[in-house]
């Protein structure tokens, strides 16, 4: 396995879009925090032409709460999907390219293991979304700093447990081997880096029908919506941000349409399994004919 | 498996959905020996090579590599060097970038990595393209590289698929005095080819592959060994005519000798000489000359592949159909072999 991973820094290490994602993942994490920061005011509407209303200013007051360190770190991985789909990106085009350029003979050639050529694919991307979550992290905790450098002063942040935090992040960061894993299978199904992408979209979506049919929530199939996995992946992003709003544990009056936390991750992990093994297994079966 | 094979193969059969790409071949090849695998595009040996190196899964039959069994993703090519098809390299790193990554997948690392990569590139001539990026090289500096990366974990089998495609002259000067030196120092190499001259050059032992079989195989001296020609001149295109009847009647096969109306070829042993010029002197005809006819291995070729369907040009069109089974885990045409049938036996 050491052997494929040394193959792979060099690989992936060399690659410009690797590069540029991580290049992005700061830019865009600072911009989106100052975005979505400068703009809270426009999430409320009131009569411009007439002062604030307390009820308005106390609920921007809160907003603004958000971005206060150590709660500014939920405020960054609020904009982390794109991450996510960064990820996915990646370890599709990288495994597709392989058969796209022949390459995937040439290392087959150089040693056989089909799985852990796949193993190794899925760790050294896994890897690249644990350095970009990990500047996401930095990104959320500094950012509080530099915006009073800058002058900018921020509420005291809510009175926020610092393993809510700690969930919310992991419960991101558990999805980043998911994305992997299925991008990793679609690349090698589809032997390409384009159209993965597009199975992804078309996945969310045939997902999110399948789970929002009202036959199938008639039918007492709701649990469908935290089975797929997809859709498990938004639900426990959204368990987690729950979860953060309403503290750990348990969900306590939030929304019954998430699972616990605890159930999502579990099925998360479990599709991440059955990508991985389905990936390993349609590549050793194949002919590469490439 | 023997001890003393490289390479063995029994009853080695690969299918493409209906196309039989390799209709069951045995192959044995001796270690230290240089083995040429001959055959006409599409013949089933890029089939058969991608097999022996476990790219592929054998529908039939079994093969061996220096003694282990082969299977897909189980071939233990820790000591095979192996340059099949087109080469194919990341084109964003450098040729020396592109074979730090393959030796490090070869298990070969560290300081002698360095070495090996440096040596391997100024013995293919790549020396001073070795931080160029692969993706600006020309199909002969590809092919280069492939066989740097060949030679890079000092294999004790090399196989090599068509390895002079793409090179100048001067490079497949290069390439064959480096086949030259391997066997020198005890390697086996397996070299498929159609180019015939470089196999005749090269190869202690031939194989002959048509239609996904084996129609000859043997030391080339061995195949050009087989029905020779005699080219009888005469002085007179009427002297020819006559002993052309004469010969024929005596159910030889007698053609004339190109464009000489004054000459015949007559497919016989060469030595059989003496006996034609004993039945033409009985007959009253003295012939002005009598030369047997080496053949060339370009002859034999043909001979024993003319049955063998016309050969695709490479249109792709299997390509995609075989990559489009692939995809589905099924099996169909190999870009490489089509029809698939035998082709007749070694016309002794």
């Amino acid at each position: 396995m050491r052997r494929h991973l040394r193959a792979d820094a060099i690989r992936l290490g060399a690659r410009w879009d690797v590069r540029g994602f991580l290049l992005l993942v700061p830019l865009v994490a600072v911009v989106g925090f100052l975005f979505s920061y400068t703009t809270i005011e426009s999430h409320f509407g009131w009569d411009q032409s007439q002062p604030m209303p307390p009820e308005v200013a106390t609920a921007i007051f809160a907003d603004r709460a958000t971005y206060a360190f150590p709660h500014s770190v939920l405020a960054v991985f609020d904009n982390a999907p794109w991450v996510l789909f960064g990820i996915f990106f990646l370890a599709a085009g990288t495994m597709g390219l392989e058969f796209g350029w022949g390459t995937i003979r040439t290392a087959l050639i150089s040693s056989p293991d089909r799985v852990r050529f796949v193993l190794s694919r899925v760790v050294a991307v896994g890897a690249i979304a644990v350095v970009a979550f990990a500047v996401l992290v930095v990104v959320g905790l500094v950012m509080p700093g530099v915006m009073g450098l800058a002058g900018i002063g921020l509420p005291p942040p809510p009175d926020t447990a610092p393993q809510v935090i700690a969930g919310t992040v992991a419960a991101t960061v558990v999805m980043a081997p998911l994305f992997v894993a299925f991008g990793v299978l679609l690349g090698v199904l589809t032997r390409g880096p384009a159209l993965p992408l597009l199975l992804l979209i078309l996945d969310f979506l045939a997902e999110g029908v399948v789970s929002g049919l009202p036959a199938v929530r008639a039918a007492g199939l709701g649990w469908l919506a935290h089975s797929l996995p997809l859709m498990s992946v938004l639900n426990l992003g959204q368990a987690a941000r729950d979860n953060a709003s309403y503290g750990l544990p348990p969900v306590a009056g939030g929304p019954q349409l998430y699972v616990p936390l605890g159930l999502s991750f579990l099925v998360v992990i479990g599709w991440t399994c059955v990508f991985l093994a389905l990936a390993a297994w349609q590549l050793r079966r194949t002919d590469v004919l490439e | 498996m023997t001890g003393g094979l490289a390479i063995e193969t029994s009853a080695l059969a690969k299918r493409f959905g209906a196309v039989e790409a390799v209709a069951g071949i045995d192959l044995a090849v001796p270690t230290g020996s240089v083995f040429g695998f001959l055959g006409p595009n599409g013949a089933g040996k890029t089939t058969t090579i991608r097999m022996l190196v476990g790219l592929i899964r054998p529908t039939s039959g079994s093969a061996a590599v220096l003694g282990n069994p082969v299977r897909p993703g189980g071939v233990d090519l820790a000591s095979i060097g192996a340059v099949v098809e087109r080469p194919a390299f990341y084109p964003y790193l450098s040729a020396a970038a592109n074979l730090r990554l393959f030796a490090a997948l070869q298990g070969v690392g560290g300081s002698g990595a360095d070495r090996r990569i440096a040596d391997a590139l100024d013995r293919t001539g790549l020396g001073p393209a070795a931080n160029r990026k692969v993706g600006g090289f020309s199909t002969g500096m590809r092919q280069r590289l492939a066989l740097a990366l060949a030679m890079l974990h000092r294999p004790r089998l090399v196989i090599l698929d068509e390895p002079t495609n793409g090179l100048d002259p001067g490079g497949v000067v290069e390439v064959r005095a480096t086949i030259t030196e391997l066997a020198r120092t005890g390697t086996t190499v397996f070299l498929s080819s159609h180019v015939l001259s470089e196999v005749e050059q090269l190869c202690d032992l031939v194989a002959v592959l048509a239609r996904g079989r084996v129609v000859a195989s043997g030391a080339p001296a061995e195949l050009l060994d087989g029905p020779g020609l005699l080219r009888v001149g005469f002085d007179s295109a009427a002297e020819a005519e006559t002993a052309r009847r004469l010969l024929t009647d005596d159910g030889m096969a007698v053609t004339p000798a190109g464009a000489d109306d004054a000459a015949l070829s007559v497919g016989v042993a060469a030595s059989d000489g003496s006996r034609i010029a004993r039945r033409l002197a009985a007959a009253g005809l003295f012939p002005a000359e009598l030369t047997p006819v080496r053949q060339s291995l370009e002859a034999v070729f043909l001979e024993l592949t003319r049955d063998a369907a016309p050969q695709a040009s490479g249109d792709g069109t299997s390509a995609s159909a075989s990559r489009e089974a692939a995809r589905s885990g099924g099996e169909t045409a190999d870009p490489d072999d089509r029809d698939a049938t035998p082709s007749g036996n070694w016309p002794r």
